[in-house]
């Protein structure tokens, strides 16, 4: 960049006219090891700012001070169970009933003799078929409420998390065993 | 908002509140403070926290707020003496080095404009902020931000300019 460039560059930043990248084009400019005496200036005022904006929050353990005021837990929740996904389970359970469904309809027909030539016997064959599939998806059906009871049990398993809290008290009992040791001393 | 979330997305806003504050107060464990305010007024407000465009904004302007309210009855007391004493007092140790160090020299400078433009000078040329986000945080229009802005530069300008040409003589 030249000097002419920088000289409005500089006018205009005084003026509170340049834009955001027009300063960043000024702070990059004086942060050059070799800039002309008259900017040297400039170059400590961007300095100042460059550095400025690193300052960060003295107390490093701010963050657990500050729940700890707030009387509020921030431990990480790690023995938390993903949440099954219920979509998932419902579709395999359904393409299973279909599966098992075609096998039945397949098994029928492989059986020899089992051609019907009296088309009212067919339909009342066939429709003897469709309704044991139909039985056979209601057995399933009530074999997928059981998936129901599931997320319930992994809704009780949260409580471990109650339970390695017990335990967690319980690690006091253990300080009071070393006391009364002591005490035995 | 779970105190997880709020560790890992609000409090990192704790060192850009704090230089803020310190900005404006010109007294670090004071700054601190108004940073833990900002925070527990966030924390209150945790669940709403969605509805705001930016809370980074919203934090900011409560920071304001509070500064300034604080600025306002350190003046009310008009116990500039007790004051003047407590400043001195909580500087950082390099404040109390050697005042030569451009740091401190253009610091000093900025420490003694005017409020307004001593919060201008720090959303605009320390953090960096578009002049609408400005405008929202001090509640001023872009207009006077402008010239409240550029009577900083200038001002910032000629006293440094001023304390080079003192130590030069003084050579």
């Amino acid at each position: 960049m030249n000097s002419q460039k920088i000289d409005l560059l500089i006018s205009k930043y005084e003026l509170g006219d340049t834009t955001l990248d027009e300063e960043r084009e000024l702070k990059a400019f004086f942060a050059q090891e070799e800039i002309p005496a008259k900017y040297r200036v400039y170059r400590e005022i961007f300095g100042f700012y460059d550095t400025a904006v690193q300052e960060e929050f003295p107390d490093p353990d701010f963050d657990n001070r500050f729940f700890d005021k707030l009387g509020v837990s921030t431990e990480s929740k790690k023995g938390q169970l993903i949440p099954f996904n219920r979509r998932i389970v419902w579709q395999v359970a359904a393409s299973l009933v279909l599966l098992v469904g075609l096998y039945f309809v397949f098994q029928l027909q492989k059986q020899p003799g089992n051609e019907i030539d009296d088309p009212k016997l067919a339909y009342a064959e066939t429709k003897k078929a469709l309704m044991m599939i139909s039985g056979n998806l209601n057995t399933g059906m009530k074999e997928l409420s059981s998936i129901k009871t599931f997320d319930e049990g992994v809704n009780e398993l949260k409580n471990i998390k109650s339970f390695n809290e017990g335990l967690k008290t319980m690690e006091k009992i253990s300080t009071f065993n070393r006391s009364t040791n002591f005490v035995k001393q | 908002m779970t105190p997880e979330t709020f560790k890992s997305e609000i409090l990192p806003m704790k060192h850009k509140l704090f230089r803020f504050a310190g900005r404006l107060l010109q007294n670090i464990p004071e700054a601190e403070d108004v940073v833990q305010e900002v925070f527990i007024r966030l924390w209150d407000r945790r669940d709403a926290l969605k509805q705001y465009r930016s809370v980074e904004a919203f934090a900011m302007t409560i920071a304001k707020n509070l500064c300034l309210d604080r600025l306002k009855s350190k003046r009310n007391r008009q116990d500039e003496f007790t004051e003047k004493h407590e400043q001195a007092d909580s500087l950082t140790p390099y404040h109390h080095a050697e005042m030569k160090d451009s740091f401190q020299k253009v610091n000093q400078i900025i420490g003694i404009l005017p409020e307004q433009q001593r919060m201008i000078i720090q959303l605009r040329d320390v953090e960096g902020y578009e002049y609408d986000e400005i405008e929202e945080i001090t509640g001023m229009n872009q207009n006077a931000i402008r010239v409240n802005l550029s009577r900083a530069r200038k001002q910032v300008r000629e006293l440094m300019k001023k304390q080079y040409n003192y130590e030069f003589t003084k050579n």
